[in-house]
């Protein structure tokens, strides 16, 4: 009797996994598996696995998607880089797939030892029965990787002698070649037909070795062409005329940026839609190539965000009332509260009078004391404003598969969760968000003003989120910064929540706005400002942490749990 | 108005912090050399890393090769400069005045410890700053005292660089003040031999618990905010000397305790049967 296990229960599972044994933070995708391609792969985008595979009864569905995770990392860390297929029948390249496999899972074995009881589990080939190619080649794999199973039959015990052989160094593979066209040879001499096209590896869990091979130029590349976790749904990708503007700072600013006058930020009324706009702002930035900052390089175009429903945010609200009675109990627990004097301590900074005297009458007349006699200053002071600014950018449209809806969708709820969880414990705090259209064009949207209730039109405006255009972190960091800087508060923090690295169309070297951005933050500390990302992006880690610093991000692992975690995270941050 | 008032109950106030046997501590550097040129010029010490790497170890093998009574105080977040400092308490007769223990170390001579540090108040820490500049001296404003730290003293805290919150970090005025030492989980040799030592398995088998212990701090920052410690590491050896099965051994030890989250119990969990 068999079962199905699905890739999505167990994906995260396997990410640790992957991550604690390797220390590889690579990418595991699921894949539709069809009767004719059921077998992981791996490519640079990551690992794939079918996205459901049968297990026997009662038998953890985990373990194959583990062993396959397992195998496929021993590949990773032991076997060359991909070699060309030339002068190689197809039966040899199977047979080097084979004896690959083994000599990359006991490399494997010798570091984390348990792993061959993972995979022997799979090898169900028994000597004996009818003598076909495939089933000799799974006879052979179970003979190389379990030392305890004895096969008799010739091929497979050749196959055996030599790859045990005393003169074989597995960590080198160069013996593999050679021994797969022998072992090829006597297949042919054997007269065992071999069907490439029916071939599969067995056993399941073991990939279909395309990552030892140069890819045939003839093929187009399907797996780069498979979907991924999430769903683009970019409709078009927006092209600005002048786009290149990084290279020249003389040429024409990019279309749509309204001529500023002066420097300073300024009031701007010349424009069709001023109203739409509250101000322009020049920003300078950081360009790593120079080693100097590019004066009035950006313009931040500030404007009040569009009214959406409010009644969306209700909703989102009303739906989540169980998590916001926890965060409710949370806030409780953590004591946020006001500085409060505790009277009739057992320890504490001053005496209290009353219980002093009451006790010293006490003495006097014989009797025990009570020994509560302090008096504590519980301070617990929150003077704290808190700006949480909000990536917009096109990629936030996207659908996060694992529940249906948008980063952007998933973002606006967990803000609203936060600010509901802001606004009961009483820290001051704004909502602002950003996109970016070239260096001319940062879009920065305010949703709540500091000053504000979360009312009516503050929620108004979060419903009337939309994603567009790129992320041009640093200037918005700038402008955020100033906005914060106007606060009169003792602790001030930005909350960056983004799904994805800074980009923009007018830069093509990525490095060029990571050093920006970094530039942006060091600002912001130097002014009293504290920031903290809490980034989307799976692949983060190899960026974010060297731009905010290594304290000072979280990388969330599901999206789709977002809207529960940020407020604690909040909590935690600022406790 | 100085240290001479109470010295009839000072030897045996301060004994009892003198640790009479050799704590075990198997240095990985230069650490001990350093420490000691340190404790020569008295220079205040930072001791940051990880928890659970063998800092509060160190001090207390330090202190014992020194020949110094060591003081010390776990810092909680409720923690008042009184409880640093000390304060006025009753007793039949009226009053008594009762030190701190940063007072007991300043006042007779010993090494005063506090352990994590960031945890106390930031107007707590500041308390410490007239003991470790040239001054050497601590004000007890509520006693009108100056105690002159004597000539053995040394201040010594502890420090946990990856906490999360924000709002939580030593001032700069404080960080200046002191020479660090950094401590991590000691590379793989000397992690077998401390957890082989300390737990009484044999050789082979803390060498796993150290490979468990190496792959789960990949995962920090991936879903843990710490990787297994050493200390982890020694408890679960413990468990294993004394005849459980390592699986459920590391499983009470080392999974159970750093996580709640079902899919990293699993994961963590494969991770130990790779090993076992």
């Amino acid at each position: 009797m068999n079962d199905l296990a699905q890739f999505v229960d167990a994906r995260r599972r396997l990410g640790f996994y992957l991550r604690a044994l390797w220390d590889d933070g690579r990418d595991l995708r699921g894949f539709p598996a069809t009767p004719r391609q059921d077998r992981p792969f791996v490519t640079p985008l990551g690992i794939h696995l079918p996205d459901t595979v049968r297990v026997a009864r009662g038998e953890a569905g985990d373990a194959l998607y583990r062993a396959a995770v397992a195998h496929a990392a021993a590949h990773l860390a032991f076997s060359a880089a991909p070699q060309p297929r030339a002068g190689l029948k197809p039966v040899q390249i199977a047979l080097v797939g084979l004896l690959e496999d083994a000599r990359v899972e006991l490399l494997a074995i010798r570091e984390l030892p348990g792993l061959r009881r993972l995979w022997s589990r799979f090898h169900e080939a028994q000597a004996g029965g009818v003598v076909t190619f495939e089933a000799l080649a799974a006879r052979l794999a179970r003979t190389l990787l379990d030392p305890a199973h004895h096969d008799d039959d010739p091929w497979v015990a050749k196959g055996r002698r030599l790859f045990t052989d005393a003169s074989v160094d597995l960590a080198d593979a160069s013996f593999v070649r050679p021994l797969a066209s022998l072992l090829g040879n006597d297949i042919g001499q054997m007269r065992l037909p071999f069907n490439v096209k029916t071939y599969v590896v067995e056993p399941a869990y073991r990939d279909d070795n395309s990552v030892l091979w140069q890819p045939d130029p003839d093929t187009p590349d399907e797996a780069l062409m498979l979907e991924e976790e999430v769903l683009v749904v970019r409709p078009e990708i927006v092209e600005v005329d002048g786009g290149e503007i990084l290279e020249d700072p003389g040429a024409p600013e990019t279309e749509g940026v309204k001529p500023v006058g002066g420097g300073e930020p300024d009031h701007d009324d010349a424009t069709a839609d001023a109203e739409a706009w509250l101000r322009l702002f020049r920003y300078p930035e950081w360009d790593h190539l120079i080693g100097a900052l590019r004066p009035q390089w950006c313009t931040v175009q500030e404007r009040r965000a569009d009214l959406g429903d409010p009644t969306r945010i209700d909703d989102i609200l009303h739906r989540h009332r169980d998590l916001l009675q926890r965060i409710d109990a949370l806030i409780r627990g953590s004591e946020l509260r006001k500085p409060v004097r505790l009277r009739r301590q057992m320890d504490g900074d001053h005496f209290d009078l009353d219980a002093v005297v009451n006790a010293m009458l006490d003495l006097r007349s014989g009797r025990t004391p009570d020994p509560r006699l302090h008096v504590r200053v519980d301070r617990r002071e929150r003077d704290l404003s808190v700006l949480v600014l909000l990536d917009l950018s096109e990629s936030t449209n996207d659908i996060v598969r694992a529940c249906g809806q948008s980063v952007n969708a998933l973002a606006c709820e967990a803000t609203v969760l936060l600010s509901s969880a802001m606004e009961r414990i009483g820290d001051r705090f704004a909502i602002d968000g950003f996109c970016s259209n070239g260096r001319g064009e940062v879009r920065y949207l305010r949703f709540k003003e500091f000053g504000e209730g979360f009312d009516e039109v503050a929620k108004a405006r979060l419903a009337g989120m939309t994603g567009q255009l790129s992320t041009r972190m640093g200037a918005a960091l700038r402008h955020a910064t100033r906005r914060l800087r106007a606060e009169a508060c003792d602790k001030r923090l930005i909350l960056v929540i983004t799904d994805g690295e800074p980009s923009d169309i007018d830069v093509h070297d990525p490095k060029y706005l990571h050093a920006d951005t970094r530039k942006a933050v060091e600002e912001a500390t130097r002014a009293g400002v504290y920031t903290y990302c809490m980034s989307l992006d799976p692949k983060a880690d190899a960026y974010v942490s060297r731009i905010f610093g290594a304290r000072n991000y979280t990388v969330m692992d599901r999206i789709d749990r977002l809207p529960e975690k940020l407020p604690g995270l909040y909590l935690r941050l600022t406790r | 108005m100085s240290h001479m008032h109470e010295p009839a109950r000072a030897p045996a106030v301060i004994d009892q912090y003198r640790i009479t046997q050799e704590p075990y501590y198997r240095a990985v550097g230069d650490e001990v050399a350093l420490y000691e040129a340190a404790y020569a010029a008295r220079l205040p010490m930072m001791l940051k890393g990880p928890t659970g790497c063998g800092k509060t170890r160190f001090i207390e093998y330090m202190a014992w090769k020194l020949g110094r009574p060591l003081v010390t105080l776990a810092c909680n977040e409720d923690m008042t400069a009184s409880d640093l400092v000390g304060r006025w308490l009753l007793d039949a007769e009226g009053t008594r005045w009762q030190d701190g223990p940063l007072t007991l170390a300043a006042r007779y001579g010993g090494i005063c410890y506090l352990d994590e540090v960031v945890e106390a108040r930031q107007d707590t820490a500041v308390v410490i700053h007239p003991l470790t500049d040239s001054r050497r001296c601590l004000p007890l404003e509520k006693k009108n005292e100056l105690v002159e730290a004597h000539p053995d003293f040394q201040l010594v805290i502890s420090y946990n660089p990856g906490y999360q919150s924000i709002l939580k970090d030593l001032k700069q005025s404080t960080k200046q003040r002191f020479g660090a030492l950094d401590f991590h989980y000691p590379e793989h040799d000397i992690e077998t031999e401390i957890v082989a030592h300390e737990s009484g398995v044999d050789a082979a088998v803390a060498a796993k618990l150290v490979s468990i212990g190496e792959k789960t701090r990949n995962l920090k920052g991936h879903g843990l905010d710490e990787g297994v410690s050493t200390r982890m590491l020694i408890h679960a050896g413990h468990l294993i000397a004394r005849g459980i099965e390592p699986v459920a051994a590391c499983r009470v030890t080392l999974v159970r305790p750093i996580t709640d989250d079902p899919d990293m119990r699993d994961a963590l969990d494969a991770v130990v049967t790779t090993f076992f």
